[in-house]
């Protein structure tokens, strides 16, 4: 897709500078550059899914008109409203594209000076040197070995922290200000331990949900309390929260996906995988579809509203051991045991380009940015542009404890330079530069939002709650007239057409006379051709000579033959 | 080596006193908004459902009137006053802003009033009635209320009418004597009257000169204000029917269009004899409206139950047919801002069309609302007053979801969101259904049944007639051709 070339490039011209893209944006002497600039605004703010060909009719100020087929529309007022529909679009994306001078932080980074200096070598402890307080106190690590391996999950805006030990130890942080939230021991006492497979945080970071030996429980961050327990979900060993449908998916050992609507408590679905029991789950937060990897090396997207898979991909020789989305929803990063780590092109399900790693995967993620980070035995590895291109080295490197672990999970924090580590040793929180967003949007997550616009956000998104079954794999499609080709119409026609006809009675005929030899036969019978007459010539020579010409005879002859013999008066009539 | 990373503080990002506006940061980066369209969409939906849920379109019923309210007329340059007449030949003067009658006459005329209207200088209307007079009325009224009215009007700019002409002082006073007590027994005079021979059907004022045009039995007359007979008369072509309906142009000085008996719709050049040209429609029209910002365009009510658009440049086709009601049309009130009218029906109901649509935006009708003889938009454009049978008065909102008074600023720009929100995703079926869904009497709900499998009865009739007829001897005829009988030149 040329579009996110075009993104690229945008980015990197601002990244460079911002005053030459303001500048481009705002002279109109430069019509190459003022065109680029807004083609670039198009290709990243207007919608997607207008293709290239609506935007021919656009004419907007700094456009040259480039238009090929200036399509004459039969129907004027609609021309008329298309083409100042397209007008609006392109100027909205050109205000949203200007409107980013006003982007107040700028992304972080980590820049060589002699080629000889290479970002991945940075320990953190010179790292923490060179960044201000507040980062380097985002570097730390936390001995928690009693109930390790540790999870780890942060909340959409990136401010709070869950912590989920194996055997049952939950620990709710602030991750911003390092403060601990909220501590459970879900052990019964001490008596039994427990088993506490996959967490994640529900529509806000007041609730969370865990997937436990049993079921999934729902609890409140603040008290600490068991607000629910999700019956349904036997045996899960993984869980994701879609959060603008409400939906918590589970998918256990039984190998059945099962959704269910958090807001109302019912259950959406419940899909058969057929595959067996499956523990990794990761949703394309572009368009909600939920990706499975499982045992036997194979990918599967799934939609709540379909009971199949929507595409079913061939992955890896052997188990998939993890996978992750990137933001835009093109990409997606698959960890196999087969030592290899693979990155999809989710629109066209080929393989971009794969890496071999020396030791397994143990967990991947993506940054907001697009950086890959790859989890394994002691270390885990990020990878800058590796989604795009295949990289010969890491960005950075990072070995937990200095070895001796193994590490567990791996998850970017949204919108912040910081990745947290969970191992068997407890967790580990580093910073690498440039992987979180630069700019929030107030709007959407709101990491330093206040009771008020907390309490605001949620009944806002419960309003804006989607219907499961507006899950499909191209969202831009909701709410468009939907086309079929050609062929697949007249088809449709032709069907419906027929449908409306009586379909003709077949007639009734008699046993046995339907047989293809019969048929033939009975087709056959009255057909005459040089064979048949020499038959027939023959049969009636035979027949005469034995005294039997009679029976080859035709009426007429018989009757001519009968008035010689009986003669008489009319006998002169004959022949 | 350079780093930087993202750091971000509290402090930084939150307001330090409560009385600070809190901090907003914005990303209107794509990749950061998923689903935009689902979301845009379900919020469409809940939009169209909103819409519907606000939509209280009744604000008040006016009483007062003690039989039927035939005409009414509003003033073309101020907002206030308003003016009815009965068919018992009373005439009143609304404060519609109080919502109370400011002036009546119940001995108007002796007859029916057929016809009012308001002068330029909304000093004076005028009245036409069965008895065959005309009567000129003095408007000096002060518009009663409080001072909360008061308030209200300087805040409209209403021109304060109150001052006296040079003229005729001594009626203008009785005027003012019998506002203070509207149910006063001594009824106040007109400033002038003319006898004619004929009864009026209707009438109206010209738009900037002192002339108004009347249409009676015979003939279309041309009045002056200070003429004691009709400047000029007119015949329509192949005129032996009596006329129902006059209407000036609001730009072209000198032109007329009117209605006939004879189904005719007619146009008149005061400047010539004899009229310009005329067209037959299958039924009669019962009303006629220019469109006072495309002052070349008209809209007839028909007696078929539809409305029809034209263009007076071309009467052999009307250029729109508008349809929805299943009871003849009897009046129509354009919207000033010419984009909009309003049809009262015999079906005792009134419905809003869009000028250039064929199917109404919305429709009203009350519990005790019996047949709609006039309808009007109020100068703002706000206010739908519709006249009718159980002699009351209506007062409708233009727009039913809209709510009165004033808005604050954001609440503005929300409902803006929603109405932009719901006219992009308007063709999709789950908003069209909500966003077209009315409740209407069960009356109206099977004559629009049956008139539906009329039409598709119709059709597949005419259908079967081309189907079975020699090639190319029946042609198909389109629905707007059909409404033309005949066109004279």
């Amino acid at each position: 897709m040329s579009s996110d070339v075009a993104r690229g490039v945008y980015s990197s011209s601002k990244k460079s500078s911002k005053t030459d893209s303001k500048r481009n944006l705002h002279n109109s002497s430069d019509p190459v550059l003022s065109t680029t600039v807004t083609l670039q605004a198009i290709d990243k703010y207007a919608e997607r899914n207008h293709s290239a060909k609506s935007l021919e009719g656009a004419k907007y100020k700094d456009r040259p008109n480039t238009s090929k087929n200036n399509k004459k529309y039969k129907d004027k007022k609609a021309e008329a409203q298309l083409r100042r529909h397209d007008e609006k679009r392109v100027a909205a994306a050109v205000m949203a594209a200007e409107a980013e001078i006003l982007d107040t932080e700028v992304g972080g980074f980590i820049e060589t000076e002699n080629e000889m200096e290479r970002t991945h070598k940075l320990k953190q402890t010179e790292l923490s040197s060179h960044v201000d307080e507040q980062t380097s106190d985002q570097i730390y690590d936390l001995s928690l070995t009693s109930y390790s391996p540790y999870n780890v999950t942060y909340d959409r805006p990136g401010r709070h922290l869950l912590l989920t030990g194996r055997t049952g130890h939950v620990a709710i942080m602030d991750a911003l200000t390092r403060t601990l939230q909220r501590e459970l021991f879900l052990t019964d006492n001490g008596k039994e331990l427990n088993d506490i497979r996959s967490s994640t945080f529900l529509h806000n970071s007041s609730m969370f949900a865990l997937a436990e030996k049993k079921h999934i429980f729902i609890y409140d961050s603040v008290t600490g309390a068991e607000v629910h327990r999700l019956g349904d979900h036997i045996d899960p060993l993984a869980i994701d929260y879609l959060p603008y449908h409400w939906l918590l998916a589970s998918v256990g050992r039984a190998g059945f996906l099962k959704y269910t609507d958090t807001s109302t408590g019912d259950k959406v679905s419940e899909h058969r995988t057929k595959l067996g029991p499956c523990s990794v789950m990761r949703h394309n937060p572009y368009n909600a579809v939920m990706h499975l990897g499982h045992g036997n090396g194979v990918v599967t997207m799934w939609s709540p509203s379909v009971s199949q898979p929507l595409v079913k991909i061939l992955a890896h020789r052997g188990p998939v051991v993890s996978l992750a989305n990137d933001l835009g929803g093109n990409y997606m990063v698959t960890a196999g045991s087969d030592m290899q780590v693979k990155v999809w092109d989710v629109r066209t399900f080929k393989v971009v380009h794969s890496y071999f790693s020396r030791r397994a995967v143990c967990d991947l993620d993506i940054s907001q940015t697009g950086v890959l980070a790859v989890g394994s035995g002691t270390d885990v590895t990020f990878w800058k542009d590796a989604i795009r291109e295949k990289q010969k080295e890491p960005y950075m490197k990072h070995r937990v404890l200095n070895g001796g672990v193994q590490v567990k999970g791996v998850r970017f924090r949204p919108f912040e330079d910081v990745v947290g580590i969970g191992h068997s040793k407890g967790f580990s929180s580093i910073v690498v530069p440039g992987v979180g967003s630069s700019n929030y949007d107030s709007f959407e997550n709101n990491m330093f939002a206040d009771k008020k616009q907390r309490q605001e956000q949620e009944v806002r998104s419960l309003m804006d709650k989607l219907r499961p079954e507006m899950i499909q794999l191209n969202p831009e499609e909701i709410g468009g007239v939907e086309r079929d080709k050609k062929n697949v119409m007249m088809e449709k026609r032709e069907i419906a057409a027929s449908a409306d006809q009586k379909p003709k009675k077949e007639k009734k005929k008699a046993r046995g006379r339907n047989k293809i030899s019969k048929k033939l036969a009975r087709k056959h019978a009255n057909i005459m051709d040089e064979g048949k007459k020499k038959l027939m010539e023959k049969k009636r020579s035979e027949a005469e000579s034995k005294g039997r010409g009679d029976d080859f005879m035709s009426p007429a002859e018989k009757k001519r033959k009968k008035g010689l013999e009986e003669g008489g008066a009319l006998s002169r009539f004959f022949k | 080596m350079k780093i930087k990373a993202l750091s971000r503080s509290v402090e930084g990002n939150t307001r330090s006193n409560s009385g600070d506006i809190k901090k907003l940061s914005r990303n209107l980066d794509p990749k950061h908004k998923p689903l935009e369209r689902a979301r845009e969409y379900t919020r469409a939906v809940t939009s169209a459902k909103l819409e519907r849920m606000f939509a209280k379109p009744f604000v008040a019923a006016l009483e007062g009137h003690v039989d039927s309210v035939a005409c009414s007329a509003a003033s073309r340059g101020h907002l206030c006053p308003f003016v009815t007449g009965g068919v018992d030949g009373e005439i009143r003067v609304w404060d519609l802003a109080s919502r109370r009658t400011v002036w009546n006459n119940k001995t108007s005329h002796t007859g029916a009033v057929n016809g009012v209207c308001i002068s330029n200088d909304g000093k004076s209307f005028f009245s036409c009635s069965t008895d065959k007079t005309i009567k000129q009325w003095g408007l000096g009224v002060k518009m009663a209320g409080g001072r909360k009215e008061k308030r209200k009007r300087k805040e409209k700019g209403v021109l304060d009418s109150d001052s006296d002409s040079d003229g005729d002082s001594d009626s203008d006073s009785e005027v003012k004597k019998s506002s203070t007590s509207s149910d006063s027994s001594k009824n106040p005079a007109p400033l002038n009257s003319w006898l004619f021979s004929d009864t009026f059907k209707s009438m109206d004022h010209h738009w900037n000169e002192e002339q108004f045009a009347t249409a009676s039995d015979e003939a279309v007359q041309v009045w002056s204000h200070h003429r004691s007979n009709p400047i000029q008369t007119y015949e329509p072509f192949n005129g032996t029917d009596s006329c129902n309906v006059v209407r000036w142009n609001p730009s072209e000085r000198s032109l007329l269009a009117h209605t006939s008996s004879d189904r005719g719709i007619g146009l008149h050049d005061t400047r010539a004899s004899s009229s310009l040209r005329k067209t037959v429609l299958r039924m009669r029209s019962n009303c006629l409206e220019w469109n006072p910002m495309e002052p070349m365009n008209f809209v007839v009510g028909n007696e078929d139950h539809n409305c029809y658009s034209f263009d007076m440049r071309k009467l052999s086709q009307p250029t729109m047919v508008h349809k929805g009601h299943v009871g003849a049309v009897l009046s129509i009130g354009w919207s000033s801002t010419g984009r909009e009218f309003v049809t009262g029906s015999y079906d005792r109901t009134i419905r809003i069309f869009n000028y250039r649509s064929g199917t109404s935006r919305d429709s009203y009708y009350a519990k005790r609302m019996q047949r709609v003889f006039c309808v009007n938009y109020t100068a703002d454009a706000k206010f739908i007053v519709s006249g009718s049978d159980d002699t009351n008065l209506r007062i409708w909102k233009a727009r039913s979801n809209e709510k009165l008074g004033q808005q604050l600023v954001r609440e503005e720009r929300a409902t803006n969101y929603r109405n932009t929100l719901v006219k992009k995703f308007e063709h999709m079926p789950e908003v069209r259904n909500i966003v077209k869904s009315r409740n209407m009497p069960k009356f109206v709900k099977k004559q629009t049944a049956m008139a539906q499998i009329q039409h598709a009865s119709a059709k597949r009739k005419e259908g079967n007639i081309i189907k079975h007829s020699k090639k190319g001897s029946v042609a198909w005829k389109g629905e707007r051709a059909k409404a033309i009988v005949k066109e004279y030149k």
